[in-house]
This record gives C-alpha cells, structure tokens and sequence, in this order.
C-alpha cells in the first residue's frame, strides 16, 4: 500500500477530509482509492501542459518557490482542472493552501475502494 | 409598420410578403387580417397585450393590427419558460396575453391568435392609419447580461430608419431573429419597406437558417456573426453548397474580422454591412467596408458634427437616432437608464461597448458587463476568443470568466472542434490555442479550456462575462 503523504505543514487541516488526523496522519487503514491516482494523473497533465516539472516530481515536490514553483495563474488552473474531474478541489475547499503535491493528493484520499 | 404594409399592398397586393411552416400570404391578405385584429382589439377595448407565438405570419398581424388600433404590444420568446413569462407579465402589468400556449398563467387573460380577429374590418379602419395616433410597442432586451428589461418604442420613429429603403420585390430576407428582438424589428421593417419576402422558419436556430437558406430561394440575411458561425459551421458538416446571397448583415455584437473573411469568401457577390444598434438606442451606424469596428472617420468629430458615435475613456457613446421612450415604468424623461451621460454633454449617453483605437479602425472589446477581473487585471473576453476562433481547427469558441478562489476568476473557453469533439485531436488544438494567445498577458491567456459539442447562447448571441 503507498504510503499516504503529509499534509500541509502549520496544522493546516481546512482542506482535509475527515479520515485524517490533525498531524495529517490516516485514521484508518482503507486502501488508496482511485481517486488519488486521478488527481496524480491530472498533476502530471497539467505539469506537462505549463511546461514544469521535466525534472520529476513526487509526493513531498513542494508546489511553490524552490519546488514546481507555481504562481497563482497557474495555481488556478490546477484547481480548476481538479475542480472539473472530482467536483472540488484543495485549493477551493477552504484553509491553508496545500504545499505540497501529496497534499493535494490527500484531499481525495476518502474514495471508494 | 402599419403605414409600410399599407404602401406594399397598394402597389403589389399580391406578393407573397411572408412564408413560414404554416403557409404563406400576401401583403394584401396581411392588410386586410391587421385591419381585422385593429377592430377586434378596439371592439374589446385592448390597448395593451403581451404575444408569444412563434409564426412570424401571426406576428406580423398583430403587430401591424395592434398599430393600426394605437395598441402596445410586447413580444416575448415563443418558447419563453411559463414562470419566467409570469413574472415579467406581473411586472408589466399584461392584461392580455395572445398566444396559442395553454401553460402560460397569472393574472392575464389568454387569447387565441385566431379569435382576435374580428368577422369584417371596420369601414374607419380602411381609411388608413393615423399617423397623429401613437404607434407603440414595447421590446425586452435580451437579457444577455441581466434581467431583460422592456423598452418603449414608436413605430413612426422607427419607421424613420428605412425611410430611404426602396422596392426590393425580388429579394427574400431570412428572419434569423426573434420577432420579438430589436433586430428582428427591424428586419420586419426592412422587409416591409423594400416590399420583399420574408422567409421566417421556426425554430429559428442556425441549421434552420442553413435549410431555408437551401431549399426557400433567400437571397439576403441579417443576423448576428454567433448565428453565422453556427450557420457555417452546419454546412462544413454537411458538406452543403451554399447559394450566392445578395446582401449580409451583421449585427447584435461586433464582427470578428475571421468571420468576415470566411463570409466574403463563402458569398463572394453579396454586400456585407455590419450594422450598430440596439433595442435602447435605435439604429445607429453601419459599416460596409468589409473590415472589422468601425472607421475611426465615421466618428463624431467637429468636420463631421453630424455623426451619431464618438469614444469616451475607452467605451463607445451614442446619440440615440431612433431610439427608445423609455423604459416601461419609468418616465421618458429618465431615459438614463439605457446608459449614464456623458459627462461633457448629456445628449451623448454611454453604450457598455469597450473599444480600442487602433489605427484607422475603432475595435470593440467587449461589452463592460463582459469584463473578467483576474487578480485585479481586467481582461476583454472578445480579443481572446477572436484568436481562438480563427484557428482552422476551431469552428466556434466561447470566452467567459471562471471564478477562481485563488485569482477572483480565470479565463476560461469553451471550444467546439470542427468535425465535433469525438473526432478532435483535443491536445494538438490545447497546443494551437496555447500558441495563438501566447503573446497576450497572461492573466488573459485561457488557464480552463474545455471542449464542447455546442455553445449555449442567448438572442443569437455569444454569453460571455463571468459565469455564475
């Protein structure tokens, strides 16, 4: 089973579903749904599509400054392409924007199996 | 229009002056059925009605009958939503409504089209309209950016538009428009006017427009360059051979100069006029050079004090030739509502249309309404989607605001592939969209591209301005 990434660091828990713990740890052992692999696939599209990360990304990849470095245009267009596949969206949701790429993985870690 | 009719069918009673799904008729069988709706609405003392019937036979008689009686009408969408419609009767306080619809309720009372004719005319009736007596009518506007409102109108000052028109007999106009638009006004006006045919499909939509372009002999058509976008598109799709048209008119929204390319090109022979006007304002000015905005000599300027258009801070203002009296409710007098003044002269009112002076030509940019803020830069939808549209693999696009949590809103289109989405390389058009807006700011570049089968619209026009 992957291992599930951290969320935002801060305490920041706005966006995150209910399944995880204040420190961004799983509650529970529920596989990873597709969901999450969707939104992988969608990171990789739209990283393609802006031209960033060619050298390689991951789940710890920071989303601003020294990582992919997103600015806000291009951070919109990410939540609107999430928005467009799952109906909603980290950056949307509400709370501390997520830092890295696995934070914006966890956001649709409650899935079906 | 009563006064137009009244010349067609003295000098050619027998033309066929309309030709719908139902049938056709004659300007002379029009006459005589408007006379007989004028003594009908007089004998039951109307003075006011609403109208929602699509066949534009129907229309013609009760527009032209209820002039004739000094009665207001109000047209409204044939296939108008029956709660929507209730409201706006309540709010315009319709006591009448003529329509063959059994869904519409409220406060009103329904009139078959059929039974607002009276058995004979009135003898007084024959005499000829009373061009002493008030000629209203009343036109909503399209709503494309906001609830419609309803502006008051006189057919004598409209009239006032084709007085220079002359017999035409020999051409057919489409009626791409709703009766009930401005537009549609005025083409019924301009068809009257040069005594012509007009051919009036219902539905109205583009591949309407495209079939009777085909098979109903029409030789002139005016409707917006979203209706012509679809109409070409339709017949690329069906690999139709289009005939040679007589006369295009562009208007409702500016004209991409791609879309005036691709019509000169398809009708090689017909004379193209983009015409500016709008339901509050009148018929302003047209344009018959082929090229896009308008000539920046045509503008207002003291060696030419007689011209009805200047800029102001960015945004076209207007002198209203036939325009309104006023919104319905309101006072003539408070005719501001159709646009603040011009604070340097009050006769000059202000349009909502953003234009760029460019050269020798005034371009629009949209409408004020249509402005995207993205992270407090303004962005003008239209010069992003006239990229996009005239790309070869792009048959229609659609540019409009995206609320953004992040930006405030993002700049989002909406593409309908030529060959249709299943048959689109979507990538290599994302790409091809990427290159044709990359010069432009960013905060205008597109960051939501989506591909569709179709694009909403609304009065045949493109509904741009941020999404809800």
């Amino acid at each position: 089973m992957e291992e599930l990434p951290r969320p935002a660091v801060g305490g920041a828990t706005g966006h995150l579903p209910p399944r995880f713990q204040t420190d961004g740890t799983r509650k529970d052992t529920t596989p990873v749904g597709t969901d999450q692999e969707k939104a992988r696939t969608v990171i990789g599209d739209f990283l393609q599509r802006i031209d960033k990360g060619a050298d390689g990304w991951n789940d710890e990849t920071a989303l601003w400054g020294e990582g992919i470095g997103l600015d806000s245009l291009e951070a919109a267009e990410l939540s609107a392409m999430l928005e467009d596949e799952f109906g909603s969206d980290p950056f949307s949701a509400g709370g501390d924007l997520p830092e890295k790429v696995g934070d914006v993985l966890a956001f649709y870690a409650i899935v079906s199996t | 229009m009563i006064l137009l009719l009244e010349a067609a069918a003295a000098s050619s009673p027998d033309r066929e002056a309309v030709v719908t799904s139902q049938g056709s008729s004659t300007y002379g069988e029009l006459l005589e059925d408007a006379r007989r709706v004028a003594t009908a609405l007089r004998r039951r003392g109307i003075t006011s009605f609403a109208v929602v019937e699509p066949d534009a036979a129907w229309v013609l008689r009760l527009l032209a009958g209820a002039a004739l009686a000094g009665a207001e009408p109000c047209q409204y969408q044939p296939d108008t939503d029956a709660t929507e419609f209730a409201d706006h009767a309540s709010m315009l306080d319709h006591k009448f409504v003529v329509t063959r619809r059994d869904d519409l309720t409220g406060s009103f009372e329904l009139i078959r089209p059929e039974s607002l004719v009276a058995e004979e005319a009135d003898d007084a009736l024959r005499a000829g309209a009373n061009t002493e007596q008030p000629q209203p009518l009343m036109i909503r506007t399209t709503g494309t950016t906001g609830l419609p409102k309803a502006a008051r109108h006189d057919w004598r000052i409209l009239g006032k538009t084709v007085a220079n028109v002359r017999p035409m007999p020999e051409q057919r106009w489409l009626l791409a428009y709703g009766p009930q638009q401005f537009a549609g006004v005025q083409v019924l006006l301009h068809v009257a006017a040069s005594q012509a045919t007009l051919v009036a499909p219902f539905p109205r939509q583009p591949k309407d427009g495209l079939d009777a372009l085909l098979t109903k002999g029409v030789t002139c058509v005016s409707a917006t360059p979203t209706f012509w976008r679809f109409l070409l598109a339709e017949a690329k799709s069906r690999k139709a051979t289009l005939p040679p048209l007589e006369q295009i008119t562009l208007g409702g929204e500016s004209s991409p100069g791609d879309l005036l390319e691709e019509i000169q090109t398809t009708f090689p022979t017909a004379k193209v006029s983009q015409v500016y006007a709008s339901t509050e304002f009148g018929s302003i000015t047209s344009v018959r050079d082929g090229k896009p905005g308008l000539a920046v000599d045509s503008l207002w300027s003291e060696s030419n004090p007689t011209s009805n258009v200047r800029v102001t801070d960015g945004e076209l203002c207007v002198r209203a030739g036939a325009g309104m009296l006023g919104y319905a409710g309101e006072s003539p007098t408070v005719s501001s509502a159709a646009g603040p003044d011009d604070t340097e002269n009050g006769e000059w009112r202000r349009t909502g249309d953003l234009v760029e002076i460019v050269g020798d030509r005034v371009m629009f940019r949209g409408r004020q309404s249509e402005v995207i803020n993205v992270g407090g830069v303004k962005v003008h939808p239209l010069p992003v989607e006239d990229r996009i549209t005239s790309l070869d693999s792009v048959a229609l696009a659609r540019v409009f605001g995206r609320p953004s949590k992040l930006t405030g809103a993002i700049v989002a289109a909406e593409i309908v592939p030529v060959g249709g989405v299943e048959r689109a390389d979507v990538e290599s058009i994302r790409t091809q969209i990427k290159e044709a807006v990359a010069d432009l700011p960013r905060a205008w570049q597109p960051r939501s591209v989506t591909f569709v089968d179709a694009i909403e619209t609304k009065g045949g026009k493109t509904i741009r301005g941020m999404e809800d």
